[in-house]
């Protein structure tokens, strides 16, 4: 079937290759596997007594749940479409004589493939989450029907509603904002702390922000709450969007950032904190509206500057994981996920500790980035 | 008195299990023009990496101006301008600011103004202020090759630096590194595929095949390749190619 769409045969001769060459790494393969899932084995463990309580909630709020794993599955399908369909234009095959009907069917499948197997991996999940929180199976069945469901809705429309942008082919910093011409050039690493921002803002073309909008404006309605009460959510909203965005904005630019300047005598502390100081500077100061939102919302004060507290010890082990390990020209992910297991873990046992094992987590990370 | 710009002392180099480098050894002296010559894929890019601290070989050494790249990275790294490829530029910077950004990574105080007028040359100072991905592949190289003169580098290393610059950019360019060769300031590394390159400018040429080098050219002897006339040199580097696959 493959050899009639060539499209198709190319996409799975390069995901094939790309297993055999993981064939290579296998050790590496192996123990990475075994880290996450000993690392969702344990965070399974930790929360298992409160898996019911979970699953009831979510059934409690259902609409609430329908409508973000909708909302979520339409902008996930919509936005990959979009980069699909300028893939194909630009693809090694695009001048092939591809029929429209096969080019369609090789968009679908690799628009819907990955939602596809993340709902796969949620069913695995809720289905571990309901035999080790020893939950009605009736109830986790329910909820997985609500999330495939919702899935299969958000993604129709999400297909339906994707048009082919034109603004997608077009540079990433038409959104950064300009620059002001000037007449010299001073050795300087401003710039480079300007970058991660910049990245944020190239990101948020008008057709990704339309998500940030969307969601809490329906979980405004669905609350039923006030005028005021609507837009504090949507603010916090876009505020956690554009926090998350800047903590991964950190994470690509100093994979870039490192690449370029590995010939340079650059000393790891002065292209860390050129990186990082303002991505960090930003993630304070709205850290801290974000909670003063929470507070006019009536959380509680100390809860909010909990909140923002732990929020801030995530960024600062984020960052320094991804610096450090750019830098030594390693791949962080592993080491990420095992560090906020960890966090987790110590948080449930011992409430407010994760925040100075975070700390030493950090400097344990950019010690060994400054010997690097 | 000229000295080593570059030693690279039988380095191997590998990606997982394939070796893409078997023991290459070179000398380049200050005041030469060493071009590296070979077809796709046989470990140019990866020699040059080497070079620049970005792949660690898995055996051998390399010594910039006698400071070993492995054991003393930031003293090696001081005396080094290496070309990064077009590509690897950071999109959402401008010029100005990459070129400010890697003056300060080389701890320079000043941005050197003859890579400033160099750029002016180049037409280069209308692209200071816009963002890289705006730029052409010529207007990226023409960067590219800027960013690598930054700091008197004592070695100059340029991984088809010539791609996509005009014929005009590129003669200037060219100039201006026999300049810096004739005052004995640097070395220059370069892999290209321009025989042409090769034939004019280069004091010396290697051939690497299958991850080693197989055949050097000395100044006498490419003099000798030019004064015979087109082709020749072509003719020498399939020629080498030829014996080495025959003899393999």
């Amino acid at each position: 079937m493959l050899r009639r769409h060539p499209l198709l045969l190319a996409e799975w001769l390069a995901a094939r290759n790309l297993l055999r060459r993981a064939k290579a790494h296998s050790a590496v393969v192996l123990v990475a596997s075994f880290g996450v899932l000993g690392a969702l084995a344990v965070l399974l463990l930790t929360f298992a007594p409160r898996f019911d309580a979970l699953f009831n909630g979510l059934l409690d709020y259902r609409v609430l749940t329908i409508a973000a794993v909708a909302i979520y599955a339409a902008f996930a399908v919509g936005g990959r479409r979009q980069r699909a369909e300028i893939h194909y234009t630009q693809f090694w095959l695009a001048a092939a004589p591809v029929r429209q009907y096969s080019r369609t069917l090789a968009i679908l499948v690799v628009t819907l493939l990955p939602l596809a197997v993340q709902l796969l991996g949620v069913c695995v999940l809720f289905a571990a989450m309901g035999i080790v929180g020893n939950v009605d199976a009736m109830v986790v069945g329910e909820t997985l029907l609500w999330v495939a469901a919702a899935t299969a809705i958000g993604a129709a429309v999400g297909w339906w509603s994707a048009r082919r942008s034109r603004a997608d082919v077009l540079e990433g910093s038409r959104y950064v904002g300009g620059v002001k011409a000037r007449s010299e050039t001073i050795p300087s690493t401003a710039a480079l702390s300007g970058w991660p921002l910049a990245q944020v803002r190239a990101w948020g073309r008008p057709e990704n922000l339309r998500i940030l909008v969307l969601i809490p404006a329906l979980f405004a309605v669905q609350a039923g709450s006030s005028a005021l009460h609507g837009l504090s959510v949507i603010a916090i909203w876009i505020l956690g969007g554009y926090l998350g965005g800047l903590l991964t904005a950190v994470s690509q630019t100093a994979r870039s950032a490192s690449d370029w300047l590995r010939s340079t005598p650059l000393p790891f502390a002065q292209f860390a904190w050129a990186l990082t100081r303002k991505a960090l500077l930003y993630q304070v100061v709205w850290t801290a509206i974000a909670a003063a939102l929470m507070v006019s919302l009536g959380a509680p004060l100390q809860s909010a500057l909990y909140v923002g507290a732990l929020w801030l010890t995530i960024v600062v082990l984020s960052c320094s994981i991804a610096v450090a390990d750019s830098y030594r020209s390693r791949t962080p992910h592993v080491r990420m996920i095992l560090s906020f297991a960890t966090l987790v873990v110590v948080e449930v046992r011992a409430h407010g500790w994760s925040i100075p094992i975070a700390a030493l987590l950090a400097a344990w990370q950019l010690r060994a980035g400054a010997k690097t | 008195m000229t000295s080593i710009a570059l030693e690279i002392r039988d380095v191997h180099a590998r990606y997982g299990k394939l070796e893409v480098l078997r023991g290459v050894s070179l000398q380049l002296r200050t005041g030469q023009w060493f071009c590296l010559l070979g077809p796709n894929g046989v470990g140019k890019s990866t020699l040059l990496h080497c070079v620049a601290g970005r792949i660690v070989p898995s055996a051998g050494d390399i010594l910039v101006c006698g400071h070993s790249v492995r054991t003393q990275p930031v003293d090696a790294k001081r005396k080094l301008g290496f070309g990064c490829a077009p590509e690897q530029l950071p999109a959402l910077l401008t010029g100005r600011q990459c070129l400010e950004v890697y003056a300060n990574a080389k701890g320079l105080e000043h941005i050197d103004p003859e890579v400033v007028e160099l750029g002016e040359a180049l037409k280069f100072s209308g692209y200071l202020d816009r963002f890289v991905d705006t730029y052409s592949l010529g207007t990226r190289q023409k960067l590219c090759v800027l960013l690598a003169l930054l700091g008197e580098p004592a070695l100059i290393v340029l991984d088809e630096a010539f791609n996509g610059l005009d014929p005009g950019s590129a003669l200037i360019v060219k100039r201006h590194l026999q300049q810096r060769l004739a005052a004995n300031r640097c070395g220059v590394l370069l892999a290209t595929h321009s025989l042409d390159i090769v034939e004019h400018y280069a004091d010396k040429a290697a051939l690497l095949l299958d991850g080693r080098i197989v055949k050097e050219w000395n100044d006498s002897e490419i003099c000798a390749i030019r004064e015979q006339g087109s082709d020749t040199f072509e003719e020498a580097l399939a020629g080498t190619a030829a014996e080495f696959v025959s003899r393999s």
